[in-house]
């Protein structure tokens, strides 16, 4: 019975302790609560924002960085056309001449477009360029493939460099109109690839027709064809006007010392990426077109490329040098290197720099390996 | 026996296992940045290792006497007569010892000097005429990361 009574004790103490706050507690607690809450709440949000402007801008920063190794990779190739230089001498089996098939003019290693207000390019890249789109396919090898200049974005500059692709050595000699012998399976050609053969005192351009594969390796045959694109049954030498019907042009043909490679042309621009930002806006991308391959949208964000030729008066070291935009270069001018200019941008609007995107730019220069002596990477 | 009704211990191993799991990601993810920097690295010194090394065969081309080149490779001087069945440089043995010429000073950082070929194309004595085509292998901080850089030059008088 004593335990009870305790009990009962303690109950009716515990209920004369809960009385319950008074009303200037409770405000003062929700007021402190507040104050509180509300500083945690923005610490956080400003957190947030800090956070996604430091991913915003290191993504940005990759791009650019990505976009200049990707330019770099293929500037390092640009004019190496294995020993052939363009001005020895050349051959060229295909129908069209440079102007139809500027996918494979490999006169030129580098130029460019210097995109003017107004959608205008310097010189007209739709004289020159392979295009698609609206008006068709213009100069371009297989169809649909061109680029859509409508898509291009004119603000910026449109950048082409030439090169040729891995080489493979000859297994036998190559001088009339016989198929060429390749050892093993060193390089993947194809059919429709258009090669380039080449030692260091000749050339011959021509397209595959036919890809055999033998125990030894593999015979590229070149039957003649009536397209543009097409190898035609005599040959015309670049420079000169002459023709020849043999794939060599000295009457030793092509020896051990030649190799075999596709000739790759590279077109960068700048058009609209395929995605969208958080916001729904429209997004600039690098795009490239490699080869008879149709355009790719390589790095969204980058919004804008501007190319400067530097140009040598000759190709002494001791000569004089300069940069020029695409549409100033000097006739007959001996491009050396490159400066190219990208701006990169975050693809989302950041609400800490005003709903924009975050940008920075960078400029790099490159010696074309000619010049620079490097040669280029395997 | 006196029965647990307490939940301390499985709350603890709650803990201790999302503290494992976020220390495990962490250490993941330093060590991909790791790599990833470390394999950025190595390809740039195996770069510059080839460019160098390139950079310095070009330069003695012309002192490198025609009868030196051999079929079967003197050195790593190589005279092309016969057709291969593969490149030189895609073949193992053309990068051992004997096989390349070692670059005299090696890139700090690599794990190795660069190596070269010089594959003497074309030949004619009466202008002294010669195409040649270098290869150079580059390694970076360690072997695994090589870089081949070629060039071709013609020399004549």
């Amino acid at each position: 019975m004593a335990g009870r009574n305790a009990t009962v004790v303690i109950a009716v103490g515990a209920l004369v302790l809960s009385r319950g706050y008074t009303l200037i507690e409770v405000l003062l607690a929700l007021a402190l609560s507040l104050v509180l809450v509300s500083a945690i709440l923005s610490l956080i949000v400003s957190t947030q924002h800090g956070t996604a402007a430091v991913v915003a801008r290191t993504r940005a920063q990759e791009n650019l960085q990505l976009a200049f190794a990707l330019i770099e990779r293929v500037v390092q190739r640009s004019g190496s056309f294995a020993c052939a230089d363009p001005q020895r001498p050349l051959v060229g089996f295909l129908n069209g001449d440079w102007s139809q098939i500027p996918e494979y003019d490999i006169t030129r290693s580098v130029l460019g477009y210097d995109g003017r207000s107004g959608g205008q390019f310097v010189p007209d890249p739709t004289l020159t360029l392979p295009t698609s789109g609206v008006g068709g396919d213009q100069r371009v090898h297989k169809a649909g493939h061109g680029v859509d200049l409508k898509a291009v974005e004119s603000a910026a500059d449109i950048l082409v460099v030439r090169g040729t692709g891995p080489s493979a050595p000859l297994a036998a000699p190559a001088i009339g109109r016989e198929p060429i012998a390749l050892p093993g399976q060193i390089v993947d050609f194809a059919v429709n690839d258009v090669v380039l053969v080449s030692d260091c005192e000749q050339a011959a351009l021509v397209k595959i027709t036919g890809v055999t594969d033998t125990p030894s390796g593999l015979m590229l045959r070149w039957a003649q064809g009536p397209g543009t694109f097409d190898n035609a049954s005599v040959g015309w030498i670049h420079g000169d006007e002459g023709t020849s019907e043999s794939l060599a042009l000295l009457p030793r043909g092509f020896a051990v010392d030649a190799s075999v490679a596709t000739v790759i042309t590279s077109i960068f621009f700048l058009a609209p990426s395929l995605v969208r930002s958080r916001q729904g806006q429209m997004v600039r991308a690098l795009w490239l077109k490699s080869g008879s391959d149709p355009s790719v949208e390589m790095i969204a964000g980058i919004d804008d490329l501007q190319v400067w030729f530097l140009v040598a008066e000759d190709i002494s070291p001791a000569s004089r040098m300069g940069y020029f935009q695409a549409g100033q270069l000097p006739q007959d001018a001996v491009v050396v290197g490159l400066r190219i200019l990208l701006r990169s941008s975050s693809v989302d609007e950041l609400v800490e720099v005003g709903q924009r995107p975050v940008s920075m730019s960078a400029t790099r220069t490159f010696m074309l390996p000619r010049f620079g002596r490097w040669g280029h990477a395997l | 026996m006196k029965r647990q009704g307490g939940m301390a211990l499985i709350l603890s191993l709650m803990v201790i296992t999302l503290l494992a799991t976020l220390g495990f990601a962490a250490v993941q993810q330093t060590t991909l940045g790791f790599l990833l920097s470390r394999n950025q690295i190595d390809f740039r010194i195996a770069t510059t290792s080839a460019q160098n090394g390139l950079s310095a065969q070009l330069s003695t081309l012309d002192i490198l006497p025609v009868a030196d080149f051999l079929p079967r490779g003197n050195n790593g001087l190589y005279r092309s007569e016969a057709y291969a069945v593969a490149p030189l440089w895609l073949q193992q043995s053309t990068w051992q010892v004997g096989g390349c010429r070692q670059v005299i000073y090696a890139l700090s950082g690599s794990a190795a000097p660069a190596c070269a070929i010089v594959e003497l194309l074309r030949y004619r004595a009466e202008n002294n005429y010669r195409a040649f085509r270098v290869t150079v292998r580059g390694v970076g901080a360690t072997n695994d990361s090589v870089v081949l850089l070629q060039s071709y030059a013609v020399l004549e008088d």
